[in-house]
């Protein structure tokens, strides 16, 4: 029952609604292993102690730090990432407002914000700005001073 | 920031959880959520030798209405718990608290027992336990055994949970049909400075029958005062303001870097004052808004 | 007024001034753009962790690496030693003799500094061999504070100086002395601005590679520039900047300033690389972000100003000294010089004089920051004069039109040699104060502050320099000194387009755009010039120095990309037009300048004829020998912009060192709760004059996003050091930056004065629209609360501090209390502010005779103190101990030594210890008294004094003073305990009382 630290385990679970599937240590973070072992890079790693929300992806549908999530806990689970919200060669209506609204800068931070919108938008059918900022709280961003991202979400919400 | 390397096991009974824990005792860390350990365990400041992780687990994901309490396992997010009927309808104060309880993000995956067995000095939900008199479950492999909240949290990141002990359960007394709730934070960017929860029952006469009132963020743990003198009163602004006045000079209050034990001192009073007259302007039972 | 990308601004131009969307963002938010640790650029990379020094100060006394060589995974490990063996120093800008390397050689200097470098498999095995490094250290004397650091009897932090201070220089302009002297008035204010970092959420990234035959390195990295750093990087690596290729990161997440000081680490991984024999990764974590990358200096100002009755500001005089941290890094002290030029601010005052100094102290090397010296210097100056307006009784936004250059002085060249190359000032003023509706507001305040409320209103200006050269730091080398240097003025820019033989086009400009639309922006300008559409045009932002397009200057600095750079876009598109209109005059048998490119065709503007721009680029390539005379094949045209009002400083100190200038005003409202300290910011309006806007949704974004810096800066950030220089905001959780729900509702206005020194009459924008919130928001609350003496961060604890008359920084500072040993002798007593006091009391069993003997016998202790492992006696009253520390489940092995010492026998002794152990270390210092309680009870009282260090005190100090008096606890009750079975004495009542009694007499509570 119990992998040894310097073990490397298989894991595997649902990413964008493929199978993926990989081997490392159990202390080796969600994050890392998306990036490095799945090679989907877009979900970015801004502090690793779970304060700035770069890293957020979600988990059966929730968004969550993979910062704080260990590789070995996705077993099994549904993942989502950045990279699957796009269908093709068409953004999502999310990302379509970002660019409409100019909410993104550098774009280090957005993956993760994306993600928390897609969380919240499906359990808050029409948010009020309040609503937006507060779910915003758990995310850093330094380059757009936010306002555009709070509009882009409620543009989404419509 | 990558943490020390550990022994992982992901059990799916209790039975194996406390078996693990008997074995690796002092050398083991119990990985609910992970929102408060895992920053611990990526910046190395914990290096168990095994992490034993809960998640798996089955029979500790409910709420459920026991006794005389909402009892809550170990897996219950904070998240379901904040959206749980059984929760908004027999222990309101958790709905005005848990909004506060870190970020939604952080809600998704950290859990109400998590919070409670980390101890942080500035956390809501131990206050709540400690306000409401609430019970922590443990159990290990040699016993079960349940401790009241106020001889549970002991000083920082310290409980009374031995290392061979997890939590199960927290159990939240239900609220009575005359009893009113309010809870009132000061933080600075989303970090909590001093927060304080409050719950009355005030008889027909208007009078105060009974009065429970908690601080946390002032000290190494949540605290409560002893509000018997406070009680078979007329809970106008006087009485108030001498509660105040208890709370700021029998307390202990800390310096840290966010605050000075002076502000802390000033800031619970009028938190305390605040609480206490939302208390008393809401109706018995009356269903809050959620900030 | 929120811009979208549908609303037009009445441009005349088809592209330039368009809220284009950008063509950055589609890859951005599919997450398909690559940052550098996105990239796999080289096979067989390995990955380094640094090991970092936890002391402020110290001697490097042995390095042993062996352990960590042993762990599988690991290939090399790099000291100093190391380090200077392969590489020079990097020599500083005012050739003080401290040399500084990216990595400590001999002595430690700063927590945070690199000690050792391990390169390995991963980064996860390479931070395990960081564990198994030993390194011995010597304590010394540190100074973190700067006032403490700059007086004379400080210890000196740098062997080869006499003193803190490495630079003094005065500066006199016009005559100040006889302005004070007609001064009705003289406002005099202090300030301290603290050190504040712009954290961009990506971190350093450095990917070397050593070609050991060819002795050559190339750099992968986020580096920003300006690109004057690929000289000192190659100049310490002892290789020719020919054979150090450095290649910009496709995509950077933000810089601000702070990833100019990648520099340092691609020198370190560079070394690291050789010295593996492999390429080597180091992508930097945010601890060390936090600790040891780069911040802006912290600045202490005294600024006097010379006023007229009726307001009018006739001269200054600033005392200034910046406070570097540990080295002087390059190119530091240039934050104390970047406003020199422009002493006056947006003002008309002549008569000047500077009194500068920068000091050293043991924290993290200073560097580039969002504003970039601006506000350290905008805030003194604003603060004087809304202290002034306060003083004169004149309306703080009547003051600023009084005073601020007019209109018909412009371009108006400052006392101390910029030049402000236009705008209009006093209505950039007016518009502000419209937007923000001023009146309404005093009004509004004024209803407020009768009903009781705390209500305030404040102003802040300032004047961004921009597209400045690196000529300005110059100015505090002597005359002599600078004679010896060759000058330095250049700020000149390279832009290529070429087209391809489809007709395709490729504009090629060395930039490193981390987030601000370079790309975009760049393509609607090429649209422009050539009649085409910006999804025609390539254009490829990135510096690759193998490359021979950029120089000293390229990157980001200073906003030059809306000066210079775009400038020399538009030059290098007028190249490719007139080629075009060549061509196309002899297809179509006219003169050139009858041809008008438009929708992608070059027309005869008379006549009914065309041909297309495809056609003509397809003809100079595939049929080049065909080709009109003098019209070379293929369309490739390079551009170079060079500014020749640029000039390095002059024998008097003046430096004209920008190339435009930008007006920035804002004005905000607060309430302020008087039981929380809260400020609520409750109307802002911003009108920066940016000139023309080259897409205004990108200057909306910048102006937001420089906001959102400036009120965290405002509110919320500051580094901060304890008095041993442990670094206290070591994690976001400490250095508090601002969310979306700590952004108030801001107005933003536009005016539009276009600047005649670059093409397209854009000024700068982005560096400084964060200088003006920390300003604009505390003389709002210096406004509401009447106090002059206000410093940032506006914390609500500080704010109520300051409301309620006490100390704002009371929770910093700890007293030694009345200890009876608070003299100068104690080992303590060198260090300024120990962290954590305490004092209790134990009732013991026993005598106190019985238990004194019991607390000094070796054999007795070791099984008291908790966590002790070994207890040797070394010599009499002196013990080494192995002790194990568990305090809330961290748990960490020390080795401590203890000293015994004032003993009275049976009634009083000192114990000092100190230990060092994975996750810290810790020095106290206590005093224990014995006192007869009763027949059979002791009352044991203790004081004591502590400081502790490293990663427990940069992450966990929030729970240190807990921690400690647990442990205390700890100590007692084992005590207690063992007193009471020598005693025989087996009453558990007793025990758990003595327990519980010092559980609430303990520690700093202060019921």
């Amino acid at each position: 029952m119990i992998v040894d630290a310097q073990e490397e385990i298989t894991v595997s679970f649902t990413l964008n609604g493929r199978k993926v599937s990989g081997r490392c240590q159990p202390r080796v973070h969600l994050a890392d292993f998306l990036r490095h072992h799945c090679n989907m890079t877009g979900t970015h790693v801004g502090c690793e102690h779970g304060v700035c929300g770069a890293c957020t992806v979600l988990v059966d549908g929730r968004a969550m730090r993979s910062c704080l999530l260990y590789a070995v806990q996705a077993q099994d689970l549904q993942i989502s990432t950045v990279e699957g919200l796009a269908q093709g060669p068409h953004l999502s209506k999310l990302q379509e407002e970002f660019r409409n609204y100019f909410a993104l800068q550098c774009g280090f931070c957005t993956p993760g914000i994306l993600m928390s919108a897609v969380d919240f938008l499906q359990s808050n059918s029409d948010p009020c700005e309040a609503d937006v900022r507060n779910m915003l709280s758990g995310h850093l961003c330094r380059c757009t001073g936010y306002d555009a991202i709070v509009k882009a979400i409620l543009a989404a919400s419509k | 920031m990558k943490p020390a390397a550990f022994a992982y096991a992901a059990p799916t009974l209790v039975a194996e959880v406390l078996d693990l824990l008997a074995r690796y005792g002092a050398d083991a860390r119990v990985l609910a959520g992970g929102q408060t350990l895992g920053p611990m365990l990526n910046m190395r400041m914990v290096t168990p030798s095994v992490l034993i992780d809960i998640n798996r687990l089955t029979d500790l994901q409910s709420i459920v209405l026991a006794g005389s309490g909402a009892m809550m396992g170990a897996q219950v997010r904070q998240r379901d718990a904040l959206e749980s009927d059984i929760v908004g309808r027999t222990v309101p104060l958790l709905r005005d608290v848990l909004p506060y309880v870190g970020h939604y993000q952080t809600r998704n995956r950290g859990t109400v027992c998590g919070s409670i067995a980390h101890a942080d000095p500035t956390a809501e939900l131990p206050l709540a336990l400690l306000t409401l008199k609430g019970t922590v479950h443990l159990a290990s492999a040699k016993r079960r055994r349940q401790v009241a909240a106020a001889d549970f949290f002991l000083g920082v990141l310290t409980t009374a949970r031995q290392q061979d002990e997890f939590i199960v359960a927290v159990e939240w007394p239900n609220a009575t049909p005359r009893a009113r709730f309010a809870f009132e934070e000061v933080s600075v960017a989303h970090v909590a400075v001093v927060a304080c929860a409050a719950g009355a029952e005030i008889n027909d006469a208007g009078i105060v029958t009974r009065l429970d009132i908690g601080l946390t963020g002032i000290s190494d743990r949540p605290l409560a005062i002893d509000t018997w003198p406070y009680l078979n009163a007329k809970p106008g602004p006087a009485w108030r303001k001498d509660i105040a006045a208890c709370v700021r000079s029998t307390l202990p209050y800390v310096d840290d870097l966010h605050a000075s034990a002076a502000y802390r001192r000033h800031v619970a009073g009028f938190l305390v004052e605040r609480c206490l007259a939302e208390v008393v302007a809401m109706a018995p039972g009356e269903e809050r808004v959620v900030r | 007024m929120m811009v979208s990308a549908r609303e037009d601004h009445g441009t005349d131009t088809p592209w330039v001034g368009r809220s284009m969307h950008r063509r950055e963002d589609p890859a951005l938010l599919r997450g398909a753009a690559h940052f550098l640790d996105d990239l796999s650029l080289f096979k067989g990379t390995r990955e380094a962790a640094i090991l970092r020094s936890p002391h402020a100060h110290a001697r490097i006394v042995k390095i042993d690496v062996s352990a960590a060589l042993e762990l599988p995974g690991v290939s090399s490990v790099l000291t100093g030693q190391g380090v200077a063996g392969m590489s020079n120093p990097v020599p500083n800008v005012l050739r003080a003799p401290i040399p500084y390397y990216p990595i400590a050689i001999d002595r430690v200097r700063f927590v945070g500094e690199p000690v050792a470098v391990v390169v390995a498999r991963d980064r996860y095995v390479a931070e395990d061999a960081l564990e198994r490094i030993e390194v011995e250290y010597e304590t010394l004397r540190s100074e973190t504070d700067p006032a403490a650091a700059a007086a004379p009897d400080a210890f000196v932090i740098h062997e080869s100086l006499k003193r803190n201070i490495v630079h003094q220089k005065t500066f006199r302009f016009g005559d100040p002395e006889a302005a004070f002297s007609r001064a009705d008035r003289i406002v005099s204010i202090e300030v301290d601005y603290p050190r504040i970092t712009s954290t961009p959420l990506e971190t350093y990234g450095v990917v070397a590679d050593y070609a050991l035959g060819d002795d050559r390195y190339t750099i992968w990295s986020n580096f920003q520039g300006p690109f004057i750093g690929h000289s000192i990087i190659a100049g310490a690596l002892r290789t020719p900047t020919s054979r150090v290729r450095m290649i910009s990161a496709p995509s950077s997440g933000g810089s601000f300033g702070v990833k100019w000081g990648v520099f340092s680490y691609a020198i370190l991984i560079a070394l690291a690389a050789r010295k593996a024999g492999t390429p080597v990764k180091w992508i930097e974590d945010r601890a060390e972000h936090l600790a040891a990358s780069s911040s802006s200096t912290s600045r202490r100002s005294y600024i006097e100003g010379a006023f007229s009755a009726s307001g009018r500001l006739l001269g200054l005089r600033v005392r200034q000294m910046d406070n570097v941290g540990a080295y002087l890094r390059p190119p530091e002290p240039a934050t104390l010089y970047r406003t020199h030029g422009n002493l006056n601010g947006p003002y008309d005052v002549r008569d000047i004089a500077v009194e500068n100094s920068v000091v050293l102290t043991n924290q993290m090397p200073s560097g580039l920051n969002r504003g970039f010296g601006g506000p350290q210097y905008f805030f003194p100056l604003e603060r004087l004069m809304n202290e002034a307006a306060r003083q004169l009784a004149i309306d703080p936004y009547e003051l600023r039109i009084l005073n601020v250059v007019s209109p018909q002085a412009m371009p108006y060249v400052c006392a101390s040699g910029a030049v402000l190359d236009g705008g209009n000032y006093p209505a950039t003023l007016k518009a502000v104060a419209e937007k923000f509706f001023y009146e309404e507001r005093k009004r509004e305040r004024d209803k407020a502050r009768s009903a009781g409320d705390l209500a305030g209103i404040g102003i802040a200006l300032a004047v961004e320099t921009s597209s400045s050269s690196l000529a300005y730091v110059n100015a505090a080398l002597s005359n002599e000194e600078r004679a010896k240097t060759s000058e330095k003025s250049g700020g000149h820019a390279t832009a290529t387009l070429s087209a391809d033989p489809a007709g395709r086009f490729i504009l090629r400009l060395a930039t490193v755009p981390a987030g601000q639309g370079h790309e975009t922006v760049l393509s609607q300008i090429v649209a422009d010039e050539l009649g085409i559409r910006p999804e025609e045009v390539e254009v490829v932002t990135s510096i690759d120095t193998n490359l021979g397009d950029w120089s000293i200057a390229s990157g980001n600095y200073t906003n030059r990309f809306s000066g210079a750079d775009t400038t020399a876009a538009v030059l290098a598109a007028r190249k490719v037009a007139a080629k075009f209109r060549l061509l196309a005059a002899a297809a179509l048998s006219c003169l050139p300048d009858e041809i008008e490119l438009a929708d992608g065709l070059a027309r005869v503007k008379s006549r009914n004829i065309h041909t297309s721009l495809k056609h003509l680029a397809a003809w100079s390539h595939w049929n080049s020998s065909n080709l009109p005379d003098g019209v070379s094949g293929g369309i490739i045209e390079t551009a170079t912009f060079t500014p020749t009002s640029l000039h390095a400083p002059d024998s008097e100190g003046r430096v004209q060192s920008s190339l435009s200038t930008t007006l920035m005003c804002d004005m905000a409202a607060v309430r302020i709760c008087r039981n929380t300290g809260r400020v609520e910011v409750t109307h802002y309006a911003i009108v920066h004059d940016v000139g023309r806007m080259l897409n205004p949704a990108l200057v909306e974004g910048q102006t937001r996003g420089g906001f959102a810096h400036g009120l965290g800066a405002a509110l919320l950030e500051r580094i901060i050091y304890d008095g041993g220089g442990n670094l206290l905001t070591g994690t976001f959780a400490d250095y508090l930056c601002p969310s979306a729900a700590d952004i108030p509702n801001i107005t933003i206005g536009h005016v539009g004065y276009p600047t005649d020194r670059n093409a397209l009459g854009a000024r700068g924008l982005g560096d400084g629209s964060s200088m003006n919130p920390p300003a604009a928001i505390t003389n709002a609350v210096a406004d509401a609360l009447g106090l002059a003496n206000i410093s940032i961060p506006l914390t609500p604890n500080r704010v109520w501090s300051l409301i309620n008359g006490l100390d704002p920084d009371a929770n910093l500072k700890t007293s030694p209390g009345t200890l009876e040993f608070a003299d100068e002798k104690g080992p303590l007593a060198d260090s300024s502010g120990a962290q954590l006091v305490g004092e209790g009391q134990s009732l013991l069993p026993g005598t106190p005779e019985a238990v004194w003997k019991t607390l000094f016998a070796v054999e007795e202790l070791a099984r008291i103190i908790p966590g002790c492992r070994e207890l040797i006696e070394i010599e009499p009253d002196k013990f080494k101990a192995t002790i194990v520390v568990s305090v809330a489940g961290m748990s960490s092995t020390y080795a401590a030594q203890i000293e015994l010492g004032d003993k009275v026998e049976a009634s009083a002794i000192r114990i000092s210890g100190r230990g060092e152990g994975g996750l810290g270390h810790g020095r106290v210092d206590a005093i224990i008294r014995l006192v007869r309680e009763s027949e059979t009870t002791t009352r044991l009282s203790y004081r004591y004094r502590a400081q502790v260090g490293g990663r427990v005190a940069s992450v966990g100090h929030r729970m240190l003073d807990g921690g400690v008096r647990l442990l205390i606890g700890q100590f007692f009750t084992g005590l207690s305990r063992h007193l009471d079975a020598a005693a025989g004495n087996k009453k558990r009542g007793f025990r758990a009382k003595a327990a519980a009694a010092w559980r609430f007499i303990s520690g700093r509570a202060r019921p």
